[in-house]
C-alpha cells in the first residue's frame, strides 16, 4: 500500500481531490529521471539521500516523492546479491570470536587468509545489503509524459487501498473488469440502464470498514481505460474522515496493457481443449453480456455450431455460489430465452448435486474443466467432434 | 438450510431470513440475498441455531484430513496449568508467560490435545522457521507454511500474520484451532481482520506482554478470548528462568552532540506545542499524523527521528559497547539497538554479527547456530531478536535503545533468561543523561517490574 506520506491530495468539503501530476510537472519530472540515471550503479542509500534534497528545478517535495516511488517501480529486478559478502562476514566475525586481538589485527589476518586487501574486505562486508546494493537501471527509458500518469495511478490506487467499496458507471468493455474483480474475491453487483453500473466490495465489508480489499479495488483502475467512458466513486477513509473519490474518463491515469484474452490458465486450457475436441463448433470468448430484468449476466463462452448458427450454448464458469444463487442465475438466463446454458461449478464448494435446481446442466470440476463432459452435457455426441 | 463459509464470512442460506436476523453477528446482505456473519462467529451461530432447534446443515468447515499422530510432549507444571485453564475456558483464551518459559510447548500440547487441523500465526519470517522446526521435533508429518515465499498447506500449518491477512479468505474454513503467537500485536490493527475471517472455534493466544489498553483488550477478548492464565518473570526467575541483574550506565553526550540535541528537540517540541494550542489535549500520535501533511510538520518529525537516532547511538554508548564486549570476552552477548543502521555501525566497529531483516534466512540460522556453538561471540540486532526467537543461552545483554517501549524491553530481557545452574544474567542499559532516554529507560524498567 502506498505510504500515507505519498498520498498527495486536497480535501474539499466531502471530496478528496488527488493532486494529479500533469504537464506543468514535466520539467522537474525530467530532472528527476535524469538524476536517477546519474545514480545507476551507485549504492541505493546515496540515491535515497539525494531524493531527500531538492532538485535543480523547483518541485513539490511530496509529489516528487510520489514520482520517485513510481519510477522505482520501473527499475529492473535486482540481480541476486553476491554470495561473497556472506562468506566474508562468516570469516570476519568468526575470526573476531576466535582471536583475542584488536580489530585491525583480526581484519589483517582474515585479509591475508582470503587474499583480499583490507580496504576491500571492509567494503565488501555488507555490500549485499539492500541499502548498499547498486541502483539498478530502468527496464526502459521513460519520458515525463509517461511517468506522470504512472504516478497518478499509484496515487489513485493508494487512495482506493483505503476504501472498501467502489461503484463504477461504465460504457463498454465491462467484462474484463468484472472478471478481474471476481477473481480477486470481490462481490460484484451489476445493473444495466443507459450505462452499466458495477459495484465492487468484499464480504467482510458488510460489517465494518476494512482495508483488506483495497489492493483488489485498486487493481480495477488501470482496466478502466479500456472502457469508452467511466465514472468511478469510492469512499476513502483518510485522516480527514471518510471522503468521496471521484474519477472520470480522461483523468490522467496510466492504463493497463490490453486485457488478456484469458485471465486464468483454467479458462485458456478449456478453450484450447474445446476447439480441439469440437472442430465443427466455434468457441467465442466473452460474448456480449445479456441484459435481464435483474441486471446483466456474463457467460464466459458461447459455443456456436458452424453449420447452423442458431444452435448455440452458453457456458459459464461459476466461482462463488449457493443453491439460491444458481437458481437465480438460471432464472435470469431463462428470462432472456436462453435455455442452453451449462454451468461449470468448482466442486471444492462441497454442495451436493441434489441441492441444485433440477433443470441445471452442471459440470463439476476441481482443477480443470473437462471439455468432454461439457460437450456431453450439451448433448453433443462425441461422434460429431 | 445450510451454513456455509464464503471468503472469510458465514453465509446462511435460509428461506425466511428475517427469522434468523437475531443470530450472533448475522446481517442481511442485499448484495447476495443471504444472511452473513463474520467467520469467527461460527461457534456462536451454530450453537444458537442448535439451541433454537433449527434443523440446518453446518457446512462451514472443510472436511480435510486430520493431522497425523503427535509424539509425546513433555511439559512443565505451570505449562500444564496454563493448558488446563485454557481447556476450562472452552479452548478460547490468552496464556501469558514470560519469554523463555516455553510458550511454544503450551501451543504444541494444545495442538496435540485438540488433534484437529491447526493454524499457527507468527509475526515474522524468522519465527515462521522456528515454529516449523519446533513442531517438526514432535510432529513427524508434513507441516504447511505460508510466508517468506512459501504457500503450502497441511493439517498443521504455520503462517506469518501478513500471509494470513492476505489468504484467510481461502484458509479460514480449514482449521479447527488457531494459535496466535505474540498475541499482543492484535487488538486494533488491520490484521485483526485475519482473525475475524477465520472460522476456527478453538483459539489460543500466547504472549509475554499482554495488552493493557481496554479497547485492545476488548478486541482480543472477542477474537481470541480472555486471559486465562498469567505468570510474570518474577514468578519463574530462579527456578524455570535464570536470575538477572540490570545495570544502568548513565553516559554524557559530547559537546557537539549536546548542541545538536538541543537544537533538534527545540524544533520538534516547538511544532508540537503549536499544534497543541490549536488542538488542546492532542496526543503525540495525533500530531505525528497531522504533521505529515505540511512541510513544517514533516521537518518537525524529521527532527524527532534525528533526536532518537542521536541518543541511541551517541559516541559514549558506542564506546561503552566496545568496553563491555572486552569486559565480557568469554560470555555470549546480545546487543540491542534502535535501528538497523546502528546495528551495522556496531557490527563494523566491533566485528560482531548483525541479525537484521536484511540478512537472509539461512545466514541468520547459521549465525544462531554458530552463536550457540560459541563460534560467534555476540549478535547485534534492532528487532529480529526482540520476540520469540529461541536464542541459545546468552549471558549478557547491552541495550542501547529501542523503538517500541517497555514491551520490547521485557521481550529483550527475556532472551537472557534461559536457566543454567548458578547463572545470573546481566543486562546493561545505556542511558544518555539529560535526554529523552532517561524517561524511556524509566518506562522500560517499570515494564520489567510489572
Amino acid at each position: 500500500m502506498l505510504p500515507k506520506a505519498l498520498l498527495v491530495y486536497r480535501v474539499q468539503a466531502d471530496r478528496v481531490l488527488p493532486a494529479f501530476l500533469g504537464e506543468a510537472d514535466h520539467p522537474w519530472l525530467r530532472a528527476l529521471i535524469d538524476e536517477r540515471e546519474r545514480f545507476v550503479g551507485r549504492p541505493r542509500h546515496e540515491l535515497a539521500a539525494r531524493a531527500r534534497e531538492p532538485l535543480a528545478i523547483a518541485s513539490p517535495p511530496r509529489r516528487r516523492a510520489l514520482a520517485a516511488h513510481a519510477l522505482e517501480g520501473l527499475a529492473r529486478p535486482t540481480a541476486k546479491p553476491p554470495i561473497a559478502a556472506r562468506r566474508i562476514r562468516a570469516e570476519v566475525f568468526g575470526a573476531a570470536a576466535a582471536i583475542d586481538a584488536p580489530r585491525e589485527v583480526v581484519l589483517a589476518e582474515v585479509a591475508q587468509r582470503i587474499e583480499m586487501p583490507i580496504a576491500k574486505l571492509e567494503h565488501e562486508l555488507f555490500a549485499d545489503l539492500p541499502a548498499l546494493r547498486p541502483v539498478p537501471p530502468l527496464r526502459q527509458a521513460i519520458a515525463p509524459v509517461d511517468l506522470a500518469p504512472r504516478a497518478n495511478l499509484a496515487l489513485v490506487q493508494g487512495l482506493l487501498a483505503r476504501a472498501d467499496q467502489v461503484t463504477i458507471d461504465l460504457t463498454g468493455n465491462a467484462l474484463p473488469i468484472v472478471r478481474r474483480a471476481k477473481r480477486a474475491g470481490l462481490i460484484v453487483n451489476v445493473t444495466s440502464g443507459a450505462t452499466t453500473r458495477v459495484t465492487f466490495s468484499g464480504p467482510l465489508a458488510l460489517f465494518h470498514h476494512t482495508r483488506i480489499y483495497g489492493r483488489a479495488l485498486g487493481a480495477i483502475v488501470p482496466l478502466l481505460a479500456w472502457s469508452s467512458r467511466f465514472e468511478l466513486e469510492a469512499r476513502c477513509r483518510l485522516d480527514e474522515g471518510e471522503k468521496l473519490l471521484r474519477l472520470v474518463s480522461g483523468d490522467p491515469i496510466a492504463p493497463a496493457v490490453e486485457p488478456l484474452a484469458f485471465d486464468s490458465a483454467l479458462e485458456e486450457r478449456f478453450a484450447r481443449d474445446v476447439r480441439r475436441l469440437a472442430p465443427g463448433w466455434d468457441l467465442v470468448r466473452d460474448p456480449q453480456p445479456l441484459a435481464t430484468d435483474r441486471g446483466l449476466v456474463f457467460p464466459d463462452f458461447v459455443l456456436i455450431d458452424r453449420d447452423d448458427t442458431r444452435r448455440r450454448w452458453l457456458i459459464e464458469i461459476v466461482g462463488y455460489w449457493t443453491p439460491a444463487y444458481i437458481a437465480r442465475k438460471l432464472a435470469a438466463y431463462r428470462a432472456v430465452e436462453e435455455r442452453n446454458v451449462v454451468l461449470c461449478i468448482d466442486e471444492r464448494q462441497r454442495c451436493a448435486a441434489g441441492d441444485l435446481p433440477p433443470d441445471a446442466r452442471v459440470v463439476w470440476f476441481r482443477r480443470r474443466v473437462d471439455p468432454g463432459a461439457v460437450l456431453t452435457a450439451m448433448g453433443i455426441a462425441p461422434a460429431t467432434f | 438450510m445450510r451454513l456455509l463459509f464464503d471468503r472469510g464470512t458465514l453465509l446462511f442460506d435460509a428461506p425466511e431470513a428475517s427469522r434468523f436476523a437475531h443470530l450472533p453477528g448475522m446481517l442481511w446482505d442485499p448484495r447476495v440475498g443471504a444472511l452473513r456473519a463474520p467467520a469467527h462467529r461460527h461457534r456462536e451461530v451454530a450453537s444458537a441455531l442448535a439451541s433454537a432447534g433449527v434443523r440446518f446443515s453446518d457446512d462451514v468447515m472443510r472436511r480435510d484430513a486430520p493431522p497425523g499422530p503427535w509424539q509425546s510432549i513433555a511439559i512443565r507444571g505451570y505449562q500444564r496449568e496454563a493448558l488446563d485453564a485454557w481447556a476450562r475456558a472452552h479452548r478460547r483464551g490468552v496464556v501469558v508467560l514470560p519469554t523463555g518459559s516455553g510458550k511454544t510447548r503450551v501451543a504444541l500440547a494444545a495442538m496435540a490435545a485438540v488433534a484437529k487441523p491447526a493454524l499457527c500465526l507468527v509475526p515474522t519470517r524468522v519465527l515462521l522457521d522456528q515454529w516449523c522446526q519446533e513442531i517438526a521435533a514432535v510432529y513427524p508429518h508434513e507441516i504447511g507454511r505460508f510466508g517468506d515465499g512459501d504457500r503450502t498447506l497441511a493439517p498443521i500449518t504455520v503462517s506469518t500474520y501478513e500471509s494470513a491477512y492476505r489468504h484467510m479468505a481461502e484458509l479460514g474454513d480449514r482449521f479447527a484451532l488457531v494459535i496466535v503467537d505474540e498475541a499482543h500485536h492484535f487488538g486494533g490493527g488491520a490484521q485483526d481482520d485475519a482473525l475475524e475471517m477465520c472460522a476456527a472455534g478453538a483459539r489460543l493466544g500466547l504472549t509475554a506482554t499482554p495488552v493493557t489498553d481496554d479497547r485492545a483488550a476488548g478486541i482480543l477478548d472477542r477474537l481470541i478470548g480472555p486471559t486465562v492464565y498469567a505468570l510474570g518473570i518474577a514468578d519463574l526467575a530462579g527456578t524455570y528462568l535464570a536470575d538477572f541483574e540490570v545495570v544502568t550506565m548513565r553516559l554524557d553526550l559530547t559537546t557537539a552532540e549536546r548542541e545538536r540535541y538541543d537544537r533538534l528537540v527545540a524544533a520538534y517540541r516547538g511544532a508540537f506545542r503549536q499544534f497543541q494550542t490549536l488542538a488542546p489535549g492532542a496526543t503525540w500520535a495525533e500530531f505525528a499524523s497531522a504533521a505529515q501533511r505540511s512541510e513544517d510538520g514533516r521537518a518537525a518529525l524529521r527532527a524527532w527521528r534525528a533526536t532518537r537516532r542521536l541518543v541511541s547511538r551517541c559516541e559514549a554508548k558506542l564506546a561503552a559497547v566496545s568496553t563491555l564486549l572486552a569486559r565480557h570476552r568469554g560470555a555470549r552477548v546480545l546487543i540491542f539497538v534502535a535501528d538497523n543502521d546502528a546495528a551495522y555501525a556496531i557490527a563494523r566497529a566491533n566485528l560482531v554479527m548483525p541479525l537484521t531483516c536484511d540478512i537472509g534466512r539461512s545466514e541468520r540460522a547459521e549465525a544462531l547456530a554458530r552463536f550457540r556453538a560459541g563460534d560467534l561471540r555476540a549478535l547485534v540486532s534492532a528487532r529480529v531478536l526482540n520476540e520469540g526467537l529461541d536464542v541459545p543461552d546468552a549471558d549478557v545483554a547491552i541495550v542501547l535503545g529501542g523503538a517500541l517501549g517497555e514491551r520490547e524491553h521485557v521481550q529483550r530481557v527475556g532472551r537472557l533468561l534461559r536457566p543454567r545452574p548458578g547463572k545470573c544474567a546481566l543486562v546493561y542499559e545505556l542511558v544518555a543523561r539529560q535526554t529523552i532516554d532517561v524517561r524511556q529507560a524509566a518506562r522500560r524498567r517499570r515494564g520489567l517490574a510489572a
